[in-house]
């Protein structure tokens, strides 16, 4: 019995030496989503930053549709106020968060493609940049969170699989959330950032 | 027995840890380097070797890489995540300063795109590249000229990259050459201390110094083509390997 035990743990031991997947790599694979994660806020922070330019600019143009624009505002104030500590999160956190940046997505898709419709703002040289910037913040954000969510889910892998699963628990590494599609963005009428009406 | 099994199921799990899984919808990675793949064959002979040899110059004297790719379609996807997704797939730019560039054209779908590697961003905005696409490349796109509009943009960026990142003498390729080398010379060495002791060891000198003399020349005759290659990839003639530049989805693009 006693020496089963022992066999037992010091299989346990070497298995941890030999694989590829040992402590070492869940320290490092914790590490790279960490890292990754910070990338992901620094594109949506970009995404934030951008938008109180974007929206005096459509202010300018005077019969703009207010509602839409009041939402941009709303959602990005709401976005702004939730602030997430992912290593803690728990899936409930992540999907509020993802959804408020969601709807902020949403709203900025609206405002652009309804934008469409006003010919000095398509003329208008400092508009234009502004959409340039968003379009390329958006690719940021999708090429970031595409990211997150392959390391995420090659770490979680990692401490899910034999034999991290019995021992990651106790050195603190907890599975993390990826990103779900995103809900609101999928409801929001595809902008297309085309170039073609100037 | 059982234990046996379960060492496999260890091994198997260990190599679906490190293996990734890879997309098949992406063009292979050059190598050595491509800086004009035309798969969409918009440019004329000439017009790609020119600017190949343009881009290869480029790279030489900065170690910056633009790299332009033409697709027929992208098939339904983003073209701005199809650049940035093939840029990081390929490393373009060298992977401490990030400095690539992927100039994507897809003439059947009329779009463009244009990724800057991430440590391009700071010069390459997408300000300034959504400027160069409205004034010199969509309009040379419009009358069909490809290779003008191309050539602009690139030379529109060179302009606004330039001073911004030198070539790095110590760079690791570098290094790895002059270990290659070191290998090489090592090899030499041995060869012709076995060849000296057939040599000594032979009984009848003249036939086998001749026979052996033969080879020898044929060996360093190798050699020399060999040195060409390496210096080539030392940053002589030729552009190098993509050296594992990252793009972080910063860039514009458009249709025409």
């Amino acid at each position: 019995m006693k020496k089963s035990t022992l066999f037992l743990i010091l299989a346990a031991t070497f298995q941890m030496l030999i694989t590829s997947c040992g402590y070492n790599d869940m320290v490092a694979n914790r590490e790279g989503v960490d890292k990754q994660w910070a990338n992901v806020q620094s594109a949506y922070q970009r995404r934030l930053d951008l938008i109180p330019n974007l929206v005096s600019t459509v202010k300018g143009e005077a019969n703009f549709e207010q509602e839409t624009l009041t939402k941009v505002v709303e959602a990005r104030a709401s976005a702004t106020q939730m602030k997430l500590d992912v290593s803690k999160a728990t899936p409930e956190q992540m999907i509020q968060w993802q959804q408020a940046q969601g709807q902020l997505g949403a709203a900025l898709g609206r405002l652009i493609s309804i934008s469409e419709n006003y010919p000095n703002l398509q003329a208008n040289q400092g508009f234009r940049e502004l959409r340039d910037q968003l379009e390329g913040t958006e690719n940021r954000i999708n090429t970031e969170r595409n990211r997150f969510n392959e390391v995420v889910a090659e770490y979680n892998t990692l401490i899910k699989s034999i034999p991290q699963n019995i021992y990651a628990g106790w050195f603190g590494f907890t599975p993390r959330t990826p990103f779900q599609a995103d809900a609101a963005a999928a409801a929001a009428p595809k902008v297309d950032f085309g170039t073609e009406k100037k | 027995m059982g234990k046996f099994k379960l060492r496999l199921l260890f091994t198997i799990l260990a190599w679906l840890c490190l293996s990734g899984i890879y997309s098949q919808t992406y063009p292979a990675r050059p190598e050595p380097a491509i800086y004009v793949n035309d798969l969409a064959n918009i440019f004329k002979d000439y017009e790609r070797s020119e600017m190949e040899q343009m881009l290869i110059d480029y790279f030489d004297s900065t170690s910056t890489q633009i790299v332009v790719v033409t697709i027929p379609s992208l098939e339904g996807m983003d073209a701005a995540q199809y650049s940035t997704e093939l840029g990081e797939k390929w490393g373009i730019g060298q992977a401490n300063k990030d400095n690539g560039v992927l100039f994507m054209v897809a003439p059947n779908d009329r779009k463009m795109y244009i990724a800057s590697g991430r440590g391009t961003e700071e010069k390459l905005t997408d300000v300034f590249l959504g400027r160069i696409r409205d004034n010199y490349i969509l309009p040379e796109f419009k009358s069909g000229n490809f290779y003008n509009g191309v050539r602009l943009g690139i030379l529109q960026m060179m302009n606004r990259l330039s001073g911004s990142f030198v070539k790095d003498e110590k760079s690791s390729a570098g290094a790895e050459i002059s270990i290659f080398g070191i290998i090489i010379i090592l090899l030499i060495i041995l060869f012709l201390s076995w060849l000296f002791g057939k040599i000594s060891n032979s009984v009848n000198y003249g036939e086998t110094f001749s026979g052996r003399g033969y080879n020898g020349g044929g060996f360093w005759g190798s050699g020399g083509s060999w040195g060409g290659g390496g210096s080539s990839w030392g940053g002589g003639s030729s552009g190098g390997s993509f050296g594992g530049g990252s793009f972080g989805g910063g860039g514009a693009g458009g249709s025409w």
